[in-house]
């Protein structure tokens, strides 16, 4: 969590979808517009072309605090000073998780593709910084789609942050913070837009806005505004806070610090109180 | 002679207990923990429900009384102990009564998980009364692992059924050093009279009380029941045999020789 945070807005970096601009155009503009993540992901070019874009978009990267990503290729992510690689799950059968994790140590992040239920759990079991989930919706990269029917189930069960990609663009993404999702990962939406820098400005703010996040109340999952007080969640539920007990994460909570402590996602908060009994 | 009972460093006058659950209201609740002049009252803790009423029993229970908190619902001793924190965090004192259930047709304790919760939360500083199976090797666990008291069954909770378990508190009675407190079971203040007389320091009675027509009126009776049993034991009665003893003069009366 501490090396790849919550309410993220990645793009997945292909010079093939940039109308004819060169990929560190493109790099340079969504940067500018607020992204936090970029994944390098250059399928047609030659390994020293990629390392020569790689180090230039890293540089790019360190110096406006974005984390720069490598796709498929560990050996390179560590040439070029990448934060982390991205593996996909044909890439995982060249480089495992472990070998992976022994190339790069332990401070850099590690993401991996699922696309499916399965491969998440299995994912979410593996010493990995993140977890992309799709594609959630129809898109030209893929020829498929897994549809949303899962993404409650997904972040429920998180151990670490799961980012929402597929065919996701400013009409659809709504839905999907509204839902709980709070990482969103895009390709054309941005690098196909016209003006890159105001579609990532523009998404950002959607994502700053419209942040939600899956928190457990009584043992029951519900979907509220990011960040929102203890004290607020209590109102907003009509509870009295005389005589209420509340237990965040399993620690139980003084009543002065309700106001100050903002939920995250995943949280687990129960509201006790007395009744009778023998 | 006045006979309190010493208890968590409180002195308690009345040795009935009164549990709080099932009763129609609260205000019903309240008068008759009122009439019957009640020191001790246990209740239990739950997830609120936003949905519902939004009363807070506490207000309901009168000020003098010791709120004793249960941990009803906990299936093993980390989840009791849980809720005894978050009950001590609710500001009412620092008295609990452990109760660990995984049998939900008799609602009998778990010795062994009651046991493991009490070493923990004596050690933190609570006043533990642990609801157990009248066992004698495991009473003397809990008194070992800090208990205040310990609370055999009488009978099922709820059951009505009265004292059942008689033979075996007796033994709890002259063995172990803490008040024995009878809890559950206890349908008629004949039985928690009963229970006095051989030698309980307090019983707990909730459902008898809470479901009659008139709970106001029964508790009292409860109230009264424990004190002639109290009174009872404390007067050294004599052993009971199969022939009689008479008790006027058996000299000759109005008789020829």
């Amino acid at each position: 969590m501490t090396k790849f945070g919550n309410n993220v807005l990645y793009l997945v970096l292909s010079q093939e979808y940039g109308m004819g601009r060169p990929a560190m155009e493109i790099a340079r503009l969504a940067v500018s517009g607020g992204i936090d993540v970029l994944q390098m992901r250059e399928k047609a070019m030659a390994r020293a072309e990629l390392i020569k874009l790689g180090r230039d978009l890293s540089c790019l990267c360190k110096d406006a605090g974005v984390v720069f990503i490598v796709n498929d290729d560990p050996a390179i992510a560590l040439d070029v000073k990448a934060d982390g690689v991205h593996l996909g799950q044909e890439d995982q059968r060249r480089f495992d998780i472990a070998g992976t994790r022994a190339l790069l140590g332990t401070d850099k992040i590690i993401g991996v593709s699922t696309h499916s239920l399965q491969q998440f759990r299995e994912a979410n079991e593996q010493d990995v910084d993140y977890i992309a989930f799709g594609p959630i919706f129809p898109t030209k990269t893929k020829d498929y789609c897994i549809g949303e029917k899962d993404i409650e189930e997904v972040l429920r069960s998180a151990s670490k942050p799961v980012v929402f990609i597929g065919g996701i663009d400013m009409t659809n993404v709504d839905g999907l913070l509204e839902r709980g999702a709070g990482n969103i990962a895009v390709i054309r939406a941005i690098a196909a837009a016209d003006d890159i820098r105001g579609a990532a400005s523009a998404f950002k703010a959607k994502l700053a806005r419209g942040l939600k996040m899956l928190v457990r109340v009584n043992g029951k999952d519900e979907i509220v505004q990011a960040n929102k007080k203890l004290a607020d969640l209590l109102s907003d539920k009509g509870i009295v806070p005389d005589h209420v007990v509340i237990e965040h994460n399993l620690k139980i909570v003084p009543r002065e610090t309700w106001k100050n402590i903002s939920l995250g996602n995943n949280d687990n908060v129960e509201i006790i109180s007395f009744v009778g009994g023998g | 002679m006045q006979d309190v009972l010493e208890l968590g460093g409180k002195k308690i006058h009345n040795r009935l207990f009164v549990g709080t659950g099932k009763f129609s209201s609260y205000e019903v609740m309240n008068r008759a923990l009122t009439a019957s002049d009640v020191d001790v009252v246990t209740v239990a803790l739950r997830r609120v429900d936003a949905s519902s009423v939004k009363e807070n029993i506490l207000e309901h229970i009168p000020k003098k009384c010791v709120i004793v908190p249960n941990t009803s619902g906990a299936r093993n001793s980390d989840e009791a102990v849980r809720i005894a924190r978050l009950a001590r965090a609710a500001g009412c004192g620092n008295w609990v009564k452990i109760e660990v259930i995984q049998d939900n047709k008799y609602l009998l304790p778990d010795n062994m998980e009651t046991l493991k919760a009490t070493e923990i939360l004596a050690k933190e500083g609570f006043v533990v009364l642990p609801y157990m199976s009248p066992d004698l090797s495991a009473a003397r666990r809990l008194v070992e692992a800090g208990a205040s008291a310990v609370m055999p069954l009488g009978s099922p909770i709820g059951s009505n059924r009265g004292f059942r378990t008689r033979e075996l508190v007796e033994i709890l009675i002259s063995e172990i050093k803490v008040p024995v407190i009878v809890d559950a079971g206890l349908g008629q203040p004949a039985s928690a009279c009963e229970c006095m007389e051989a030698g309980c320091q307090a019983v707990l009675v909730n459902t008898a009380i809470a479901v009659a027509d008139d709970p106001v009126m029964l508790a009292r009776a409860f109230s009264e029941g424990v004190k002639a049993g109290r009174l009872a034991c404390l007067s050294g009665m004599s052993g009971s045999s199969r022939s009689a003893n008479p008790s006027s003069p058996l000299t000759g009366f109005l008789r020829n020789e």
